[in-house]
C-alpha cells in the first residue's frame, strides 16, 4: 500500500517547520510519486501567488529614529490620583461630621428676611430678640445632633410687630 | 534583558514593515509602531517582558486591527467624503504596484482577522511557535490554520484577477 505524506506535511516542509531528517525522507519520496509532486507544485504556486502580492505591499521607506523615552508627567498616576482624591474626601467628611456647629450668612429673601443666619445657640436665648428686630432669620445648629432648625421664619408678622414695639418705646 | 534602545533598534524595521501591510500607508503604521513601543516601555517599568518580540507584535497587531475596524466603520458612514478625499501619497510611489496592492487588500478584506494576521506574520518569516505566541493560537494548530488561510487568500486573488 502506497503511503503518501499529507498535504499539511508538504506545506509544513515548504514553511521550513519540519525536522531536516523528515524533510529529506519526504524529498526521496517525491522523486517517485507524481501525485505528491503535483501537490507540492500546487502548494508552491499558491504560495508564490500570495507572496508576489505581498511583495508589492512594501513600505516605500522605513522611517527610523532613535528612541526617546516619554517625559514623565507632573501629574501622579491615575491610581495615585484616585487615592489622593479619596483621602481628601474622607478628611473633608470627617471634618464635617466632627464640626459642632457652623455659622453662615446668606440671602433669605424668599423668607422675607434680610439675612439668613445659622447660629450656634438656642431659640430661647436673649439674643433672639435682637435678631428678630433686625428681621434676621435664625437657624439654630444643635451641636450634638448636628441638625439645623430654623426658628424665626415661622413667626407670624403681627407677633413680630408686637414684640418689636416695646423695644421702640424703650428707645424714646 | 537588553536596553530599550537596543530592542527598539532590533525590532523597529520589521515591525513597521509588518504593520505597513495592514494599512498600506506610512503615517498610521508609524503611529501604531510607536504606540506599541511606548506600551512596551511602560510595561518594562512595571515588570520584565519575557518574549519582547512576540509581545510587540501582539500589541501592534491588536492596535492595527482595532484602528482598521474604526476606519472601516467611519468609511461606511462617509462614503462620499472618502471619495472626495485626495489620494494617499504612498500610492503615488513608483515602487508600489497599485493594482497588485489593491487586489491583495481586496482579497485580505474577505478573509477573517485570524487568517489575515497569520498570513502577515508568515510574510515576516516567523516560525509557527512565534506565530502562536503572537496570536495566542495553539502551536499545533498554526500550521493547519495557516495552510487554510493561504488557500483562501490564493483563491480570492485568483477570483479577483
Amino acid at each position: 500500500m502506497k503511503t503518501c505524506p499529507s498535504e499539511q506535511s508538504w506545506f509544513d516542509d515548504l514553511a521550513g517547520e519540519n525536522a531536516e531528517a523528515d524533510r529529506l525522507a519526504r524529498a526521496r519520496h517525491l522523486q517517485h510519486c507524481p501525485d505528491c509532486r503535483d501537490t507540492v507544485n500546487r502548494l508552491q504556486q499558491r504560495q508564490a501567488l500570495v507572496q508576489r502580492h505581498f511583495n508589492a505591499l512594501q513600505p516605500p521607506d522605513t522611517p527610523y529614529g532613535l528612541w526617546t523615552p516619554p517625559v514623565k508627567t507632573a501629574l501622579p498616576k491615575r491610581k495615585n490620583r484616585l487615592a489622593l482624591a479619596g483621602t481628601a474626601f474622607c478628611l473633608l467628611l470627617a471634618l464635617w461630621v466632627t464640626q459642632p456647629f457652623d455659622v453662615r450668612c446668606g440671602d433669605a429673601s424668599s423668607n422675607n428676611h434680610d439675612r439668613f443666619v445659622l447660629y450656634p445657640t438656642d431659640c430661647n436665648s436673649d439674643a433672639l430678640e435682637d435678631w428678630h428686630e433686625k428681621r434676621i432669620a435664625i437657624t439654630v445648629v444643635e451641636p450634638g445632633a448636628n441638625q439645623m432648625r430654623t426658628c424665626l421664619p415661622s413667626f407670624p408678622a403681627q407677633q413680630k410687630t408686637q414684640r418689636t414695639a416695646p423695644v421702640k418705646t424703650r428707645g424714646l | 534583558m537588553d536596553s530599550f534602545d537596543a530592542t527598539y533598534r532590533r525590532h523597529y524595521q520589521s515591525l513597521y514593515r509588518y504593520i505597513y501591510r495592514y494599512f498600506g500607508q506610512s503615517a498610521p503604521s508609524e503611529d501604531v509602531v510607536q504606540e506599541a513601543f511606548l506600551k512596551l516601555y511602560r510595561q518594562r517599568q512595571k515588570r520584565p517582558v519575557e518574549n519582547e518580540k512576540a509581545w510587540l507584535y501582539r500589541v501592534a497587531t491588536n492596535t492595527a486591527l482595532s484602528q482598521l475596524g474604526r476606519q472601516q466603520r467611519w468609511q461606511k458612514l462617509l462614503p462620499r467624503y472618502k471619495a472626495s478625499m485626495p489620494q494617499n501619497e504612498d500610492t503615488a510611489d513608483p515602487l508600489v504596484k497599485a493594482e497588485t496592492v489593491a487586489l491583495l487588500q481586496q482579497a485580505l478584506s474577505r478573509l477573517s482577522k485570524r487568517d489575515r494576521v497569520l498570513l502577515m506574520l508568515f510574510q515576516e518569516e516567523m516560525s509557527y511557535k512565534e506565530m502562536a505566541e503572537v496570536t495566542g493560537i495553539k502551536p499545533t494548530s498554526v500550521g493547519k490554520l495557516l495552510a487554510r488561510a493561504m488557500q483562501r487568500c490564493a483563491k480570492e486573488l485568483e477570483n479577483a484577477s
